[in-house]
């Protein structure tokens, strides 16, 4: 849990108002990794439990609490915006159309090196050049996704087949 | 006691790391010593006799191309010669030869005597003396005190080494050799993370035993090819073959029979093997599909009847490894002149290391070889070239020399070593390289000979040889370009049969006919047999050009961009990260991120960058912070 971005701390809102389950849990926790509480069942809160909720919610310690019914539906867009934000996602406008185009950039390149790695494998013998495009082709992707090293294509090719030291 | 002389650079260990180290040091000017266990067992191949193949012909070619040992001592002790990987392109073609063993062993401890500067002492190193966070001298079982500012430690695959054969073991750091265990203790004490691998070696068999009339037959390649720069073919002794055999599924029954004793399954060897060259037990287990595996016998000699069967490296107990050895074809009457066993030993995490091979927790300390959790002859004397230099330079108060990755298989190395660390024993390949067009095996020279001359490493012979060679390449490739052919000039059925019936319909260069894929220089000298590169000052120079210019030819459009991506990247190389450089503290990175650098602490922006995990997106981060940083710093 220590190596999480982000804790997901699901509760029953109507059953245990109080958070008593969480407060519990929390010195188990680690520290340095924000926590998101999510209060589910809020469709089935009453007043007085609705009171209680009201008082503890803002001194619980969470980074973040999320009300939610799974069974409406109630909350659920929020979440998914808050959990978007805590990714890196910027809501902004520009920032999205930003991140497109560059990944739309990327995009282009790798299908050009596809296609070059396509020609040469109908027209021309030279493998390790139709090897060079796809490897072009991955780096482009990898600037979208983070790069794969080649050790774990080497990982791959070696659980099937094997050659000497 | 204290010996009566100090040395410049002491390098610990006299194998293939250690010979290249000690070399290194001694033609860069520094008073060497070289310390072994034993004198007789200098350059000792202690597993398969073959030097070269994918990804290692590269390394060895490199080693070469700064004055190494290795390729020279392979031209003279190589009985069975092979350029593998001839139909794929010259980028990823490499080259390989069978060794005699004593052969090699005795052209290195030539090369090792005659080098000026450099001293042999025969005894087991078994302690360090350091001082202020610096090594100050190593100290020998016998209490012998060897003072010098700068250690090279080689040990192989001595540092703690324990031998299996079934389930049975013992303490070893090479069949017939004892382990170094007090200098393993004391390197725990020093280095931050220390590890486990196994590597292993099969049965060796007396080959007047064997039914080579049930075996296939390889021979050397035709003409044959010569791994130094330097070398001619004519310094190749005697060529032998070697055989072909398979395992089967008999062979594959009496392996299986025997799991439980096998220490592999049993969990009595804990250290990781390499994945891409598991025992035969291992392939038997993983592979349950293949009926049948390779075993290439390789001969061990010129005037030996020992083979080594490559491909059935084994630590089940012996009388199984009879057995299955006499299930295959052609050994049926097989006599084992030595167990085969698997071998565990310590390594370091080598993202303790700079990438000088320094360590970081001792000034003036460096390792090569196995003890950094590679295997091969080839990588470990490129660390041992490499680390002899770096220990070099570091006792004479320079920075140190490292090899990027677009400039070398050197290079790619020790990156990766440094900053992804290696679960398994490490092992060259050209899909490690990214620049792999560039660093071909036909360059190594001139992408490595002039810093190597700068530095001081090449001797007048070879740089001769050298700047004949460039003269010699510039002046071809000018004659090629210049030489016009007209339609006319190419006769119909040179077209059909080389071309495919596709003549050009214009003037071409012969250079422009080269790029083609279909067209090689020999194909040239049937088309105009005045094409023939005209006499040069030097026998060895007309293969090498003429290669060169098909090379050129080829990767034409893809050199260039190559040398693009590389220039985009060099910013990156070139920012250094400050070493005390806070990665928990680092806001906007990702838990993982600020984790997994922490872990390797890179040296430069561009290695970050290559850390396995750090996405593009935390690299923008770290440029971000390090602006931020630098006006206090200036």
């Amino acid at each position: 849990m220590e190596r999480a971005d982000r804790i997901l701390f699901v509760l029953d809102a109507a059953a245990d108002p109080a958070l008593a389950g969480y407060l519990e849990e929390r010195p188990r926790l680690p520290v340095q990794v924000p926590v998101t509480l999510v209060l589910n069942k809020v469709d089935l809160l009453d007043v007085a439990g609705a009171a209680v909720l009201a008082g503890v919610q803002g001194r619980c310690g969470a980074s973040a609490v999320c009300r939610l019914s799974a069974l409406t539906g109630e909350g659920l867009e929020a979440l998914s915006a808050h959990l978007r934000s805590s990714a890196g996602f910027e809501p902004a406008e520009g920032a999205t159309v930003s991140a497109r185009a560059r990944h739309v950039e990327a995009l282009g390149r790798a299908e050009a090196h596809l296609a070059e790695a396509a020609r040469q494998l109908a027209g021309r013998d030279a493998r390790e050049l139709i090897a060079e495009e796809l490897r072009r082709a991955r780096e482009a992707l990898g600037d979208i996704v983070g790069a794969q090293s080649s050790d774990e294509l080497l990982g791959r090719i070696f659980a099937s087949f094997c050659i000497g030291k | 006691m204290r010996f009566s002389r100090t040395f410049d650079l002491i390098v610990v260990g006299g194998g293939h790391a250690g010979t290249e180290a000690a070399l290194a040091g001694a033609r860069l000017g520094c008073a060497t010593l070289l310390l072994t266990q034993s004198i007789e067992t200098l350059g000792a191949m202690s597993c398969n006799p073959a030097i070269g193949g994918i990804g290692k012909g590269h390394l060895v070619r490199e080693i070469d191309a700064l004055g190494g040992a290795m390729a020279r001592a392979a031209d003279r002790a190589g009985i069975q010669f092979r350029t593998l990987n001839a139909s794929k392109g010259p980028a990823v073609r490499a080259t390989r030869a069978q060794a005699d063993r004593q052969l090699y062993r005795k052209t290195i401890r030539g090369l090792l005597e005659n080098q000026p500067g450099l001293s042999l002492f025969q005894q087991e190193v078994s302690d360090l003396i350091l001082e202020g966070g610096r090594v100050r001298a190593v100290v020998t079982l016998s209490g012998i005190v060897f003072e010098a500012p700068a250690v090279v430690l080689t040990v192989g695959t001595f540092l703690g080494g324990r031998i299996h054969v079934g389930l049975e073991h013992h303490a070893g750091g090479r069949a017939g050799d004892a382990p170094s265990l007090p200098l393993a203790s004391r390197l725990r004490e020093i280095m931050p993370r220390c590890g486990r691998l196994k590597t292993g070696t099969p049965p060796r068999i007396d080959g007047r035993t064997i039914d080579y009339t049930a075996l296939a037959v390889q021979h050397s390649d035709a003409p044959l090819p010569v791994f130094s720069f330097l070398g001619r073919a004519a310094e190749h002794p005697r060529q032998v073959p070697c055989h072909i055999t398979h395992t089967n599924e008999r062979t594959h029954d009496i392996i299986r029979a025997a799991f439980d004793r096998s220490p592999m399954f049993t969990g009595a060897i804990a250290g990781v093997g390499p994945r891409y060259c598991p025992s035969v037990e291992d392939k038997v287990h993983r592979f349950a599909d293949k009926g049948a595996h390779q075993v290439f016998i390789e001969p061990e000699g010129l005037d030996t009847h020992e083979v080594y069967p490559n491909g059935i490296s084994t630590s089940l107990p012996f009388d199984v490894q009879c057995e299955f050895v006499r299930s295959i074809r052609g050994l049926e009457q097989a006599h084992l002149t030595r167990p085969g066993y698997a071998i565990e030993y310590d390594f370091f995490d080598p993202r303790d290391l700079r990438a000088s091979l320094e360590t970081k927790a001792v000034g003036g300390l460096f390792f090569a070889g196995q003890i950094n959790g590679t295997t091969g002859y080839e990588e470990a004397a490129a660390q041992g070239l490499l680390a002899g230099i770096n220990a070099a330079l570091h006792q004479r108060g320079q920075a140190p020399w490292i090899v990027q990755r677009h400039e070398g298989y050197l290079g790619v190395l020790v990156d990766d070593l440094v900053t992804r660390g290696t679960a398994e024993p490490y092992r060259m390949f050209t899909s490690r390289a990214e620049h792999r067009l560039l660093l071909r095996e036909d360059n190594a020279d001139a992408r490595l000979t002039p810093r190597g001359r700068e530095l001081g490493l090449i001797d007048d012979e070879r740089w001769a040889f050298f700047e004949a060679k460039q003269r010699a390449l510039e002046s071809e490739f000018e004659r090629l370009r210049s030489r016009r052919l007209k339609p006319g000039q190419i006769p119909r059925e040179w077209a059909q049969r080389v071309l495919g019936g596709s003549a050009p319909a214009r003037d071409v260069s012969v250079f422009e006919l080269l790029r083609r894929p279909e067209v090689s220089y020999q194909s040239l000298l049937e088309l105009d047999p005045t094409l023939a590169i005209g006499a040069l000052s030097d026998d060895r120079l007309a293969p090498q050009v003429q290669r060169d210019m098909e090379v050129r030819a080829r990767y034409a459009g893809y050199i260039e961009r190559a040398a693009d991506d590389i220039e985009r990247v060099r910013r990156h190389e070139q920012t250094p990260l400050p070493e005390d450089l806070d990665y928990a503290a680092l806001a906007g990175l990702s838990i993982e991120v600020r984790q997994k650098l922490a872990a390797v602490r890179p040296a430069t922006l561009g290695q970050a960058a290559r850390v396995p995990g750090v996405t593009p997106a935390a690299i923008s981060i770290l440029v971000v912070h390090l602006h931020r940083r630098a006006p206090r710093v200036a």
